[in-house]
């Protein structure tokens, strides 16, 4: 920048031309687009092709520490290169404008840099400043470079800042910019501004927010480290009888930790160079298992090097568990050693995705060592219990459990019980489960990613015994498909258009998408107004759902529904296959019992009840169809 | 931007050996795209397999520790050594390189992965298949590379594209260059260059960047030879190109006469920047190739220019035109590719 001597007499300014006329064409202002056309010669055929020569070291250089992780020579590189291009722009324009008073672009549009000042030289220094200041406001989007538009000599921040004028040499020239064209770039230039600064604004406070929740201050500071938390954590209460990777294993298995996870653990395993074993190459099976031809390869490999452990039991329980083979899969586990811990939440997985509740709580019993899985036991014990209708001691486990479980966890259990309790009938509000639950009439308040809340929310509301829920702004406000769908049905059961209404709950039992809470729900409140045209339809969609749990408990819920409207024979179809699956509910069994009665003193006194009662079965499975 | 109009594009009679050679690698593309398709899919499903690419890298790894004499670049045992240290989520990136390494593909029998003996035997069964698989590809049955250097390669590989967009990128410029320069020199001295300029290239390549295992294919280095060939020989001489400076107004795009020379410089400059700046284990574009594609047709070009007197060069430029103002921008145009199939 030239400092004026401020003692001396102020050199007079040269005369800019204010209009295109035929005054003097030395100083006639440089068009902005010439300016431009200008820049762009330099940079691309000059700069750039100079520019990627010799800085093609450094960047080979970073492709290598890149490639490497190694993130300081990284850093260094881009650092170089940057460097390295801001000096050839500034050597290239302040030498440029020293010499020939104009750059090679410059030349080819007759454009020349001058001093603002007559009879004034400018600085080389000057001239470095002037370079340094265009690329800060090419830095800047080039927004600063939008004051050519408004300044009267059409000045840019750079010209400024070193007293200097572009001038044309040849014809075409500019006059200083109307009030018309100032007012234009001035309030772009402000629009600009307030954008950036409202895009400023929003950065920050996501970056505050950030920083304020303890989780993202922890993961800006958390470093990669190849052993995984969760296990390390686990393994702080352990006395020593597991290794790392079995911890893994198991908190895989209870979904307590991810793949990464375990995939962390396994190649700190092989990193250490400890003996491979069997446990090994059932993690990689884990690890690898979207890979299905790895994956069966490594369980295969399990029982070559160690046969008769558990953890070739476990290898032989995943592969029968692929081909869904689940007689094979009960026999392993009844047979397999205890101990390991993921073999046992297989088990209860298994059991409890079978709705063999009994089994699950049998390996449940097994896991109480097993202090890092305690969450997961507890959550399982509640639900197989409340599943295998012991809800007094359902209700004592989920007291025992919302102790010790973490807030979020202890909610969804509490509410996965509330929902369900509630659809046996609203003194269910009173009890422990809904206890939390607040009914919400703000649609804004309820997650409906998490249907356990969602439902037991809406069904509380209900409860209420407020009919007035508007359920077009819920069916309006939800995103999800099958909630509107749940809504809409609601909606028109409200207004007695009970065929609508059961076509859509239909709907929400035949989505392959719909959460099974749902899907029961909508089972439970169509089989309420269903007439004798519809039960057909409705077993048959019962019949096809596929989660078990939700096929046990809607079974049971429709063969009350069809008892209470004396529907007999649909009743005892849909009996049949219950206790097929051994999954009647004892007060279905109490209901059927009952019936058997009634019907066996219609019965001649010579055939016996258990004859009467195979008879009626029979009569009605032989009309039936295939069995699930 | 800007991109060479010269004459414009000259017909079959005018550039006969031009358009012959344009055919025959437009056929080759035909027949080996029919066939190639299988095996460059099979290629690539074998290739996108993680666990098969990592277990690579970790073989790999093993590999180069086991060879501390053999001459490897730095970061490659900079990385077989994080590798080997437990830094596994570096191993795919080594796995991809390992093709390369014709040495390491070929002794690789026998070779396993310590304490993981159904890795090893998944790797070898998936190497097997790609081998098959590069058994039947045109780029590895007509490339040069690593396992076949026998003299027919040296010339094959010119008329072999990894695809349409390769083909269509050359072909471009070799009908442009090729059509003016073989009025110029005449259809068998234009073969002659052709042909000398892609075995040039190929010996360049070989001696600058090394064969690998990694093929090369397509007629860029010979392109190289006759553009550059075309600009000595027209070094001074106004040429047209269009351009166009980026801004929709008026005089900012249009046709320019620009002296041939400069392309040269641009060409040398990106395909030098384009060597120094890429490590030869991971380029895809073989610039070396290409210069020694250029230094063929310079040497080419200042012979014939020694001995005009004795061998004139037939002048087919009309009169000059003046200059036109503004000048173009001469954005380094990206010259022909060849690329290095994988």
């Amino acid at each position: 920048m030239v400092i004026p001597d401020w003692t001396a007499a102020k050199p007079p300014k040269i005369e800019v031309e204010q209009r295109e006329v035929e005054y003097s064409s030395d100083f006639l202002l440089a068009r902005p687009l010439d300016r431009l056309a200008a820049n762009i010669v330099d940079v691309f055929v000059l700069l750039v092709p100079v520019y990627i020569l010799i800085s093609a070291p450094f960047k080979r250089m970073m492709t290598a520490s890149f490639i490497l992780g190694a993130e300081p020579d990284f850093i260094a590189m881009i650092a170089c290169m940057v460097c390295l291009g801001v000096f050839l722009v500034v050597a290239y324009q302040s030498l440029m404008h020293y010499y020939f008073s104009a750059t090679v672009g410059k030349m080819l549009f007759d454009l020349r840099v001058k001093s603002v000042f007559r009879e004034s030289r400018i600085t080389f220094f000057g001239l470095v400043g002037r370079s340094l200041v265009w690329i800060f406001e090419i830095l800047c989007l080039g927004l600063p470079l939008l004051s050519v538009f408004s300044n009267s000599k059409r000045r840019s921040l750079h010209d400024r800042i070193s007293d200097t004028v572009v001038i044309s040499r040849a014809q075409g020239s500019v006059l200083s910019p109307g009030h018309w064209e100032r007012g234009l770039v001035r309030g772009f230039f402000g629009a600009c501004i307030l954008f950036v600064l409202m895009v400023s604004g929003i950065e920050a406070r996501q970056l505050y927010m950030k920083f304020k929740s303890d989780k993202g201050l922890l993961s800006l500071m958390d470093h990669e480290t190849s052993q995984c938390e969760a296990v390390s954590r686990a393994l702080e209460h352990e006395n020593g009888e597991h290794s790392r990777l079995d911890m893994a294993m198991s908190l895989y298995a209870a979904g307590a930790a991810d793949r990464g996870c375990l995939e962390a653990e396994l190649e700190h395993e092989i990193a250490s160079h400890v003996p491979v074993g069997g446990i090994t190459y059932l993690a990689q099976a884990f690890v690898n298992s979207e890979d299905t031809e790895v994956s069966n390869s490594y369980l295969d490999q399990v029982c070559e090097d160690a046969p008769n452990t558990i953890e070739c039991s476990m290898s032989k329980v995943v592969s029968r568990w692929s081909e869904e083979d689940w007689g094979a899969v009960e026999d392993l586990l009844t047979s397999a050693k205890k101990g390991s811990g993921y073999l046992e939440v297989w088990a209860v997985r298994h059991y409890m995705k079978q709705g063999h509740y009994k089994e699950a709580l049998g390996f449940l019993d097994t896991l109480t060592s097993h202090r890092e899985l305690a969450e997961f036991s507890q959550i399982q014990r509640v639900k197989a219990l409340f599943n295998s209708y012991a809800e007094s001691e359902a209700n004592e486990a989920l007291a025992q459990a919302l102790t010790s479980l973490a807030a979020d966890e202890g909610q969804d259990l509490r509410e996965w019980m509330c929902a369900q309790q509630l659809q046996n009938g609203c003194e269910a509000l009173e009890k422990l489960a809904c206890n939390g639950v607040h009914p919400s009439r703000e649609i804004g308040e309820i997650d409906f990613e998490r249907t356990g809340e969602a439902l037991s929310k809406v069904m509380a509301l209900e409860c209420k015994g407020d009919n007035s829920i508007d359920y077009l702004t819920f069916s309006e406000s939800v995103k999800d498909e099958d909630w509107q769908l749940f809504f809409r049905a609601n909606l028109k059961k409200q207004r007695d258009d009970l065929p609508a209404a059961f076509k859509l709950y239909s709907a929400v039992m035949m989505s392959p998408d719909a959460p099974e809470l749902l899907r029961i729900e909508a089972l439970r409140r169509a089989s309420q107004f269903a007439d004798s045209r519809d039960i057909s339809q409705l077993v048959g969609m019962w019949r096809g759902f596929e989660s078990r749990e939700s096929w046990i408990k809607g079974g049971n819920f429709l063969f009350s529904k069809l008892m209470q409207k004396n529907e007999r024979d649909w009743a005892m179809r849909v009996a049949r296959h219950l206790m097929t699956a051994e999954s009647l509910a004892p007060k279905s069994i109490a209901a059927l019992t009952d019936m058997m009665q009634a019907e066996q003193l219609r019965q001649p006194a010579s055939v016996s009840p258990k004859k009467a009662t195979q008879n009626l079965l029979k009569s009605i499975s032989d009309d039936d169809g295939e069995e699930k | 931007m800007i991109f060479p109009i010269l004459n414009g594009l000259m017909g079959w009679k005018k550039a006969p050996v031009t358009w012959a050679i344009l055919i025959i690698n437009l056929v080759v593309l035909l027949y080996t795209s029919g066939t190639g398709v299988e095996a460059q899919r099979g290629l690539e499903e074998v290739m996108k397999k993680r666990f098969f690419v990592t277990t690579q890298g970790r073989i790999y790894a093993q590999y180069l520790e086991d060879h501390p004499t053999a001459e490897y670049p730095q970061f490659l045992r900079d990385l077989a050594r994080e590798i080997q240290e437990g830094q596994f989520d570096r191993a795919e990136m080594l796995g991809q390189l390992a093709f390369r390494d014709f040495n390491f593909i070929n002794d690789s029998e026998g070779m396993e992965l310590k304490s993981d003996k159904v890795a090893s035997k998944l790797w070898h069964q998936r190497l097997a298949d790609v081998r098959g698989y590069q058994e039947e590809h045109p780029s590895f049955l007509f490339g040069l590379n690593a396992g076949d250097t026998s003299i027919s390669k040296w010339v094959s590989y010119i008329f072999v594209h990894s695809g349409w967009f390769h083909f269509v990128g050359n072909m471009i410029f070799l009908l442009i260059f090729g059509s003016v320069l073989e009025q110029q020199i005449g259809g068998l001295g234009f073969l002659v260059v052709f042909l000398l300029s892609g075995t040039f290239a190929a010996g360049t390549f070989a001696l600058m960047t090394g064969v690998t295992s990694s093929p090369l294919v397509g007629a860029s280095g010979a392109i190289s030879g006759i553009m550059t060939l075309y600009c000595v020989l027209n070094w001074n001489k106004p040429e047209r190109y269009f351009y166009w400076l980026f801004l929709p107004f008026r005089g900012f795009m249009g046709f320019v006469y620009l002296p041939a020379s400069i392309a040269i410089v641009l060409w040398a400059i990106n395909d030098m920047a384009g060597y120094l700046s890429t490590l030869p284990e991971l380029g895809g574009v073989a610039h070396t190739a290409h210069l020694g594609g250029e230094a063929a047709g310079l040497i080419v070009g200042l012979m014939l220019f020694s001995l005009r007197k004795f061998w004139p060069v037939h002048e087919i430029h009309p009169t000059a035109t003046k200059h036109h103002i503004p000048m173009c921008v001469l954005i380094p145009f990206i010259p022909p590719r060849s690329k290095k199939a994988s």
